[in-house]
C-alpha cells in the first residue's frame, strides 16, 4: 500500500537538516506549516462501496487521520509544484500520482470519507428553502483551506480513543450530529482525542435532532460518494434538509466564525438564514465561486433532486 | 598595475596544511567523477584554484588567489599541486589535464583577464582548458566571477581579441548546467563565498547515501555514466552523484532515469530513507555537526532554508489556487465519471439512482485481521 514514503513522494519533502528530508508530509506541516486543528486521531477507513444498488453499503476497517493526509497532501504538492514550474501537465509527468494509479482503487492508499453535508431550511408555508456554507479558513485547516465548501463536513471518525466507543460511533448518523454540534453551535469537538466515549442518548442535541429526523421533520439524503481529484480524498455527498421551526429551535444561535472558518450565512435579520435555494445561487456556487469538488457536487445533486427533496 | 611574473608559491606549514596522499584515487575504468573524495571520506579534498596569474599577486595587499587559499585551509582542505603554478603557462596541455585530474574540486575564480594560450592550443587559455578538464572529469566545479563593476577590476590591458574571449568565456560560465556561479567584488568576499560553497559541498557529500540501483542498472546495459547522463539532461557530474547516491534525482529526473534504462520506476531501487534519518530533531534547523574548525562563522542551512522556503511556497500556491488546481487535476483523469459541473470524481456503482436516506446505507466492518 502507499504511504508516503517512497521514493516518489520523499522527492516532494523538504530538508530538515543538511541532506536529509523530513520522512512524512504531516511531519513537515507540523514543524513547518501547523494549521490550528491538525492532530492525528483514528479514522474509518472505506474498504469497498457499492451504492446503486437496492442495498447500498460500505465497508470499513480502522485508519489514521494521518496515515491519509501523507499521501493526500503530497499528491496535491506534486501536481501545485509542477504548475508552478509551468511543466506540462500528464499523469506521466507526476511521479507520486502514477505510483498511485487508479484513484477507485481504495486498496492501494489509506482512505477515509468526508461527509459533505448541505444543511437545507426548508420552510413549508412559504414553500422556499435556504442554504448554509461555510468558508474553510486555511490557517484553521489541514484540507481545502481557502475554499467555499457545504456544511457540516467532518471526517468519518470515533469519538474516542477508546475501541469500544470506537463501535458506538460506527454510524454515519451520530457523526453528523457531532459536526453539526461543532460547526453550527461552535462546541468543542469531540475530536477522537478524548478517552471518554459519548453517551449519545444522553445528549441533548442529539436526542433534538434524531427525534426530528424520526418524526420526518429532518431527512438525511446521500447522493453517492465521489473523489477529490486534487488530493484523492473521498467525499459522501449528502443533503440534511430541516423543517424551518426545527432549524430556528435548534440553530437559532448559529455561530459565525467556528474553529474551522467562517460561516456565511447571509444573516439579514429580516431574511432567512442562508442563501436562497434557487437556481442562481446554485450556478453561482458550483460555477463561479471557489469551492471544493464535494461541497460543489452536493449543491448541483441537491438541485438536481430538488423536486424530491423538498 | 598588471604584474605577471611576479609569482611566489606560498609557503604553508605543515601544520595548517594537512598532509595529502598522491596516491589516494581508486582506479576506475569509468567514474572518474569519484577522484580522491570516495576513497579517502575522511581526509581532505584537492581543491584546484584556477586563476590567471595577474589574480595572484592583485590586490597587493591581499590578492584574490591568497584569499581562496585562506578559505580552502579554513574549510579544512587543501589547495593542490601549487608549484604547477610557476611553471603553467608554458606547460603542454596533457601536464595541465593530469594535475587537474588529481583533485577532487575545481574552483575557477574568473576575472576580465584571458590569460596565455596555452602551448600549441592558440584557440583556448589555461583558464579554459582547466575549466573543460574538470568538467569532462566531473568534478564538482566552483566558479567566482568577479563582478564587472568591481573597482579592483579596472583597466586590464590586454588585446581586443582576448577581451573578446574571455568575454565569451564568462557568458559560457553562467549558461552553463549544474555549475554553481557567485559573484564577488573583493578579495574578503571571495573568501567568505569560497568558504560556504566549501562547506555546502561538504554536506552534500558527506550527508546521506540514498541507496540505488543506478550503476548495476548501467553496467548490465554497458552504459557510459555520461550516457546515462546524456539522456537525462544532466551533467557528468550530477549523474555521478545520484549513482553515489550522494543526490537524490527529482521527479522528471526518476522518470527520465527510468526510460533511459527501460525499466519501472520502482526498479531504479530508491529504497525508505536509513534509519538515521528516523529521529526528528527538536528545531528542524540545527546544524547536523559543527565545521571542523569549531567555529560558528558561516550559518550552514542555507540549503535547508532554501528548501523549506520553497516547500512553503508551494503550499502557499496550492492553498490560493485550490480550485484551480482541482480542476486541472480531474483532467488528469480523462475518462472518469464526473459529477457535473464539478470536477468530483466518481463512477457508476458508488451513485445512487435516487437521493438515499442515510438510515438505508449498510456500514461493514471488516478488520484487517479477520480478513475476508
Amino acid at each position: 500500500m502507499i504511504t508516503g514514503a517512497e521514493a516518489e513522494a520523499r522527492l516532494l519533502l523538504p530538508l530538515r537538516s543538511p541532506g536529509r528530508q523530513f520522512e512524512s508530509f504531516t511531519a513537515a506541516v507540523r514543524y513547518l506549516d501547523r494549521p490550528t486543528l491538525f492532530e492525528n486521531r483514528p479514522t474509518f477507513r472505506l474498504l469497498e462501496a457499492g451504492l446503486s444498488s437496492a442495498n447500498p453499503r460500505l465497508r470499513f476497517s480502522l485508519g489514521t487521520y494521518f496515515e491519509m493526509i501523507d499521501v493526500s497532501q503530497a499528491v496535491g504538492y506534486e501536481l501545485a509544484s509542477a504548475m508552478m514550474a509551468g511543466h506540462p501537465l500528464s499523469i506521466d509527468q507526476l511521479a507520486f500520482r502514477s505510483l498511485i494509479g487508479d484513484p477507485f482503487d481504495l486498496q492501494r492508499r489509506p482512505t477515509q470519507i468526508a461527509v459533505n453535508a448541505l444543511t437545507i431550511r426548508r420552510d413549508p408555508r412559504s414553500g422556499t428553502a435556504t442554504f448554509v456554507l461555510h468558508w474553510r479558513d486555511p490557517t484553521k485547516v489541514a484540507i481545502g483551506g481557502g475554499l467555499y465548501s457545504v456544511m457540516p463536513v467532518g471526517v468519518f471518525q470515533p469519538s474516542t480513543v477508546d475501541p469500544w466507543g470506537q463501535r458506538v460511533d460506527f454510524d454515519l448518523w451520530r457523526n453528523l450530529v457531532r459536526e453539526f454540534s461543532e460547526e453550527f453551535l461552535g462546541m468543542p469537538e469531540h475530536d477522537g482525542s478524548s478517552g471518554a466515549q459519548i453517551d449519545y442518548e444522553m445528549w441533548p442535541l442529539y436526542r433534538t435532532l434524531t427525534s426530528a429526523r424520526d418524526a420526518g421533520r429532518l431527512r438525511v439524503h446521500c447522493f453517492g460518494l465521489g473523489i477529490d481529484p486534487l488530493g484523492l480524498g473521498l467525499d459522501l455527498l449528502t443533503a440534511v434538509v430541516i423543517d424551518s421551526d426545527v432549524f430556528d429551535a435548534v440553530f437559532g444561535d448559529l455561530v459565525r466564525v467556528n474553529a474551522e472558518g467562517h460561516v456565511i450565512a447571509n444573516n439579514d435579520p429580516n431574511t432567512a438564514v442562508g442563501f436562497p435555494f434557487v437556481q442562481e445561487s446554485v450556478d453561482r456556487f458550483t460555477k463561479a465561486e471557489p469551492m471544493g469538488p464535494g461541497g460543489a457536487a452536493c449543491l448541483a445533486l441537491a438541485w438536481r433532486h430538488r423536486h424530491t427533496l423538498l | 598595475m598588471t604584474a605577471t611574473s611576479a609569482y611566489a608559491a606560498p609557503s604553508l606549514s605543515a601544520a595548517t596544511y594537512p598532509p595529502v596522499q598522491m596516491d589516494q584515487r581508486a582506479k576506475h575504468d569509468e567514474g572518474r567523477g569519484s577522484h580522491g573524495r570516495e576513497s579517502t571520506p575522511d581526509g581532505p579534498w584537492r581543491v584546484f584554484l584556477s586563476h590567471t596569474s595577474d589574480l595572484r599577486d592583485y590586490p597587493s595587499d591581499r590578492s584574490f588567489v591568497a584569499a581562496a587559499e585562506a578559505a580552502v585551509i579554513r574549510a579544512g582542505q587543501a589547495v593542490t599541486d601549487m608549484a604547477y603554478f610557476t611553471a603553467r603557462d608554458t606547460a603542454p596541455a596533457d601536464h595541465c589535464e593530469s594535475v587537474v585530474a588529481d583533485a577532487s574540486v575545481y574552483v575557477a575564480i574568473i576575472g576580465a583577464r584571458y590569460g596565455t594560450p596555452v602551448r600549441g592550443r592558440p584557440d583556448l587559455s589555461y583558464t579554459e582548458l582547466e575549466f573543460e578538464t574538470a568538467s569532462a572529469l566531473g568534478l564538482p566545479r566552483l566558479i567566482f566571477m568577479v563582478r564587472p563593476d568591481s573597482t579592483l577590476l579596472s583597466a586590464v590591458d590586454q588585446p581586443n581579441e582576448h577581451a573578446e574571449r574571455q568575454e565569451a568565456f564568462r557568458r559560457r560560465l553562467m549558461e552553463e548546467s549544474d555549475v554553481t556561479v557567485a559573484w564577488i567584488g573583493t578579495p574578503s568576499e571571495l573568501e567568505l563565498s569560497l568558504l560556504h560553497s566549501l562547506m555546502e559541498l561538504r554536506h552534500e557529500l558527506s550527508g546521506p547515501t540514498y541507496t540505488n540501483n543506478l550503476q548495476g542498472l548501467r553496467k548490465e546495459r554497458y552504459l557510459a555514466q555520461r550516457r546515462v547522463a546524456e539522456a537525462c539532461n544532466v551533467s557528468l557530474n550530477t549523474y555521478s552523484l545520484w549513482e553515489r547516491g550522494k543526490r537524490l534525482p527529482r521527479p522528471d529526473n526518476l522518470h527520465a532515469l527510468a526510460k533511459a534504462f527501460s525499466v519501472q520506476i520502482d526498479e531504479l531501487g530508491y529504497g525508505p530513507p536509513s534509519a538515521a534519518d528516523a529521529s526528528m530533531p527538536s528545531s528542524s534547523s540545527s546544524p547536523q555537526a559543527g565545521p571542523p574548525w569549531g567555529g560558528a562563522t558561516i550559518e550552514l542551512p542555507v540549503a535547508i532554508e532554501r528548501s523549506q522556503g520553497k516547500w512553503r511556497d508551494v503550499r502557499r500556491y496550492l492553498a490560493s489556487n485550490g480550485a484551480r488546481l482541482t480542476r486541472t487535476a480531474a483532467d488528469l483523469y480523462r475518462h472518469a465519471m464526473k459529477v457535473e459541473p464539478t470536477p468530483l470524481l466518481t463512477r457508476e456503482d458508488w451513485m445512487t439512482a435516487e437521493p438515499v436516506d442515510l438510515r438505508r446505507i449498510a456500514l461493514d466492518w471488516l478488520d484487517g485481521q479477520q480478513g475476508k
